[in-house]
């Protein structure tokens, strides 16, 4: 399992895609990250200060179990930029199943 | 090594970042350890590595993210980042002086060379005014030494100017190939993890 490398667009999809369905904060975000790959919190905290930076997401401070907590939040900027990444992401695993089962070829001249 | 400890020496590493980021990374460190608790402390931070390595990390990226920093604020971090990579002490201390030296050598050469310019500028306006003084005493106004006076002065200003310009032009591309540089090893480094 977990196998294939998992490289930056794709944890910033996988972020956005989190964040779109509900608020979260930096070790919720790392333990789904971590259901399929391994990343270090030194490589996921710059991966989401450039989100951030993007303005792709925002951050807010709340409180829970008594501690101070930073969540994350989707912006429409960000919103928009999942769209982008939502399609491409489906037109690159529909082509690659394709070619992996003989059902897409480069046609040759 | 206990969680305070790490972030301690964590943050050694990053003091140097411009305040808000380092502010920013610090609390995203501290609510980690909060997060895991106690008893996955330890877990956390072998899974982390040296807080040298989690520190570079950091820094190569944020050097890779922010392109809109200036000049002076883009050369800070690549040094640090430098500093903090895992190379053997005497090799990273090596290129420091490397870097220095180069640094020191930027330096003399650019303050050679504006001496040069405010030199050559003088000359030619001294000379530019003596022309049409002795041109005014003679009584015999002449035009075309007071023109070649001006001329002179001129052309020595522009020619300045050229060279503060082409000044600028090679110490951006000298930060470029630092963070080239610096991106290098960082890559270098990974791989051997």
């Amino acid at each position: 399992m977990n196998y294939y490398p998992v490289p930056s667009p794709l944890i910033e999809f996988l972020i956005l895609s989190l964040v779109d369905k509900q608020d979260s904060y930096g070790y919720e975000i790392s333990q789904n990250i971590k259901l399929v790959t391994t990343i270090k919190e030194s490589q996921l905290y710059p991966i989401l200060k450039k989100l951030e930076k993007a303005s792709y997401v925002e951050s807010y401070s709340g409180v829970a179990n008594g501690r101070k907590r930073k969540y994350y939040c989707i912006t429409k900027e960000g919103k928009e930029h999942l769209d982008f990444l939502m399609t491409e992401w489906i037109e690159y695993t529909d082509k690659i199943t394709k070619i992996a089962k003989g059902e897409l070829r480069h046609d040759k001249e | 090594m206990t969680k305070n400890s790490y972030l301690k020496e964590l943050e050694r590493y990053l003091k140097r970042l411009p305040k808000e980021d380092y502010q920013e990374a610090i609390e995203y460190f501290e609510e980690y350890f909060d997060e895991v608790g106690p008893e996955g402390e330890q877990e956390a931070i072998s899974e982390l590595g040296s807080p040298k390595e989690a520190a570079h990390d950091i820094l190569t990226q944020l050097l890779d993210k922010q392109t809109k920093l200036t000049s002076t604020k883009t050369l800070w971090i690549a040094l640090l980042a430098l500093l903090a990579s895992p190379i053997a002490l005497p090799l990273a201390l090596f290129i420091t002086l490397v870097l220095i030296t180069v640094g020191s050598i930027f330096i003399s050469v650019l303050i050679t060379v504006i001496g040069l310019i405010i030199a050559f500028s003088f000359t030619g306006i001294t000379m530019g005014v003596a022309f049409l003084g002795e041109s005014l005493i003679d009584l015999s106004f002449s035009i075309p030494s007071l023109l070649f006076g001006l001329g002179v002065s001129l052309t020595s200003l522009a020619i300045g100017i050229l060279l503060v310009i082409l000044l600028v032009v090679v110490f951006k591309f000298g930060i470029k190939l630092l963070i080239i540089f610096v991106k290098w090893i960082g890559k270098k480094v990974n791989r051997h993890a």
